[in-house]
């Protein structure tokens, strides 16, 4: 009779992994929300055929398409930051932090820009709804890619410690999990935003 | 022939306890007010929510004799007051003190050494708190909905996002510890009804309430800045109503099914009878709460065939969990406990509650936005109150290790349920007939009285019973599962040896029939 040597004992729970995914469903559900209520006003205020910007108001498209694809790429950078993490492998995981943190700062930076350019108060003078909602839903998005960047800069530490491994690299794991859900809302509020105008 | 070796039982016992390191408890003020024992945390949450519910009803009568009495005594502050009554009985009352039950006693029921993320469920409570206390401070400061100071209004919507986000945090670490340390041998199935209660509440929270933050911070901008989009401070109440309506009211209130299960399983000592029919319908009226709320934001866009279905089968799952539940008491000789009397109260009141949603289809629609949804709102809460006593005198004597009588319990449940059903059955009369304002107003203010004495009765009760009480043992009520496998008041780490491999939904029943 052959017999199998015994199982290797479970893994810890990936706690940080769990109450991470959970977050970012909730964060998720925010974002959705706050997008549903836009397109609510939006549809009250004359429905989706024509733009929604004020007169005399131009969208700054390229820093927002700019805006988007750094996001998308500060997701791929901080996936191979968790890579790398969990493998043990400080130089690229700290590598791929800062440029992460670098792109976050960069996303803010795009999206400062954009308020400038636009020229728009936070409130309309004559009345009109789009100005509030604008800025209210992209500043929420802005506060989530500022709190993802800080979680990528205390990933940064945690790796430059030596944080790192299969145990010690979960947190890692967690800020890419974190990153991603960002940056799928944010691409969906550049689509409503930018995009529908 | 190959045989695969089975991992010794041990084994995984000495996993489970090492999944988490206990956090040594400190004793005195400072240790409470530092603590992160998950036992801890949930008694403040119960305490401060038993006060909340009780000063929440005392508002809400007061301002019902307000209207019954047609004196208009608080004058421009009737509002204020009514709206606070409503909110602080939801999110500073009802949610917090089952919130405060779950956080103390899932964890112990799935056999975990600690809850997942503890600080962050400290910093729930205390955000919690000094979010309720910034709420009332804002009415204080003619704040609220219906506040004539604009900053005043301000600080209530920053306060009241601030309660909410707590609330989050806390369902947050509670369904990550049901999810990532439940002991070996304990699948999700396996769960005691009060946690799978849990686990089917938090996880609905924590989808529901974030679109409730999102508005809320949509409202504290236009407030604040320009009061152009919803309508100022009037456009609290309307755009937030969704959260104290049908479905959305039946979620706060759902942890009483699970009270009921196991309260009616330990009574009878019986294994839960078709436990995966009331695992499913404990889900499906989760779901239920959860999938109307596209009806939510304006009721002019309501999804009519969405609205209309939930009405009708909101009241399903519930009779078929109460009912399974209560076959138990057919099949065993049922000792008379305060958790299991009280609870079959606040599920017959949730089973009212999701009833009575039928009435809006078969009249057409014409009870929505009436008073009517405050007394379904009302019976919801009434049964969160009412199960809150029974989870509280069922759970404390594990908690403090002394026993809360069953008799001046059970009488303060009862006086509770009728407060609470009258709670709900004067608004209701006032839905369908504006002509009895009076009438109804005047029921429901004596309801809320009723159920304000009944509540701050417990309290002082509970109170008088953990620091006087008699011993409870650790096993009082010959408990079926996990949390009765401890000493009572459980050490810290929970478990003072090894649990060994669980086999059932019952496994203490399983060790003592062994």
């Amino acid at each position: 009779m052959l017999a199998l040597p015994p199982a290797p004992a479970p893994s810890r729970p990936r706690l940080l992994m769990l109450g991470t995914a959970l977050a970012s469903g909730a964060v998720v559900m925010l974002v959705a929300g706050m997008i549903g209520v836009y397109l609510y006003w939006r549809g009250q205020d004359g429905g989706f055929t024509t733009s929604w910007l004020p007169a005399k108001v131009e969208m700054p498209e390229v820093p927002a398409n700019t805006m988007m694809a750094t996001m998308i790429g500060a997701s791929v950078l901080v996936q191979w930051a968790a890579y790398a993490a969990v493998r043990g492998d400080r130089r690229n995981a700290a590598l791929a932090l800062v440029l992460t943190a670098i792109f976050g700062i960069a996303v803010v930076n795009a999206q400062a820009y954009i308020y400038r350019r636009l020229e728009m108060p936070l409130v309309s003078p004559d009345g009109r709804r789009y100005n509030t909602l604008f800025f209210t839903l992209s500043g929420t998005i802005m506060v989530l890619v500022a709190f993802a960047t800080l979680a990528a800069v205390i990933g940064l530490f945690r790796v430059i410690g030596g944080r790192l491994g299969p145990r010690d690299g979960e947190f890692v794991n967690a800020v890419a999990l974190f990153w991603h859900a960002s940056a799928a809302c944010l691409v969906t509020v550049w689509y409503v935003l930018y995009i529908l105008k | 022939m190959t045989v695969t070796e089975a991992r010794p039982e041990a084994a995984d016992a000495v996993i489970a306890a090492a999944r988490l390191e206990p956090v040594p408890a400190t004793g005195g003020i400072v240790g409470w007010l530092t603590t992160a024992d998950h036992k801890r945390i949930g008694l403040l949450y119960i305490g401060f929510g038993i006060f909340g519910i009780a000063g929440s009803l005392v508002l809400s009568a007061l301002a019902s004799i307000s209207v019954a009495a047609e004196s208009n005594y608080l004058g421009d502050a009737l509002v204020q007051v009514s709206r606070l009554g409503t909110i602080g009985l939801v999110f500073t009352g009802v949610v917090p003190t089952l919130l405060g039950l779950g956080l103390a006693i899932v964890p112990l029921q799935i056999g975990a050494r600690a809850i997942a993320f503890p600080r962050a469920a400290a910093l729930s409570l205390w955000g919690w708190l000094v979010g309720t206390v910034l709420m009332v401070a804002s009415f204080v400061a003619n704040g609220g909905p219906g506040g004539g100071k604009g900053r005043a209004v301000d600080l209530f919507l920053l306060a009241f996002g601030l309660v909410i986000v707590s609330l989050l945090l806390a369902a947050l670490s509670l369904v990550t510890t049901l999810l990532g340390l439940r002991t070996a041998g304990m699948s999700l199935a396996r769960t005691p009804m009060f946690a799978w209660s849990w686990f089917v509440t938090g996880a609905m929270l924590l989808v529901t309430l974030p679109l409730l933050v999102g508005v809320v911070i949509y409202l504290y901008v236009d407030h604040r800045y320009g009061r152009q989009i919803f309508g100022g401070n009037d456009g609290i109440v309307r755009y937030t109503g969704w959260a104290f309506r049908q479905p959305v009211s039946l979620l706060y209130a759902l942890p009483v099914l699970g009270i009921l299960a196991d309260a009616v399983a330990t009574a009878t000592r019986q294994r839960q009878a078709l436990a995966g029919v009331v695992r499913g319908g404990i889900g499906f009226a989760g779901i239920v709460a959860f999938g109307a709320l596209n009806t939510a934001f304006d009721p002019r866009v309501t999804s009519r065939v969405v609205f209309i279905a939930v009405s009708v089968v909101a009241a399903a799952p519930v009779l078929v969990v109460l009912a399974l539940a209560l076959r138990n008491l057919a099949a065993g000789k049922p000792r008379l406990t305060a958790g299991f009397a009280v609870s079959v109260l606040g599920g017959l009141l949730l089973l009212g509650a999701a009833a009575v949603g039928i009435l809006y289809p078969i009249e057409r629609l014409e009870l929505v936005g009436t008073p009517f949804e405050a007394g379904q709102l009302h019976l919801a809460l009434a049964a969160g109150i009412v199960g809150a006593i029974a989870g509280a005198a069922y759970w404390l004597p594990k908690l403090t290790g002394r026993v809360v009588p069953t008799g001046p319990a059970i009488g303060l449940g009862l006086l509770a349920a009728l407060g609470g059903l009258l709670t709900g059955v004067g608004p209701i009369i006032v839905g369908f007939s504006s002509s009895s304002t009076q009438a109804g107003y005047g029921i429901l203010a004596a309801g809320a009285f009723l159920a304000a004495l009944a509540v701050a009765a417990f309290g002082l009760l509970a109170l008088r019973s953990a620091r006087a009480g008699a011993s409870a043992g650790d096993d009082p009520f010959d408990g079926l599962t996990l949390e009765w496998a401890t000493t009572s008041p459980p050490p810290p780490g929970n478990f003072a040896g090894e649990l060994g491999a669980v086999q059932s939904a019952q496994p203490l029943l399983d060790r003592k029939e062994a």
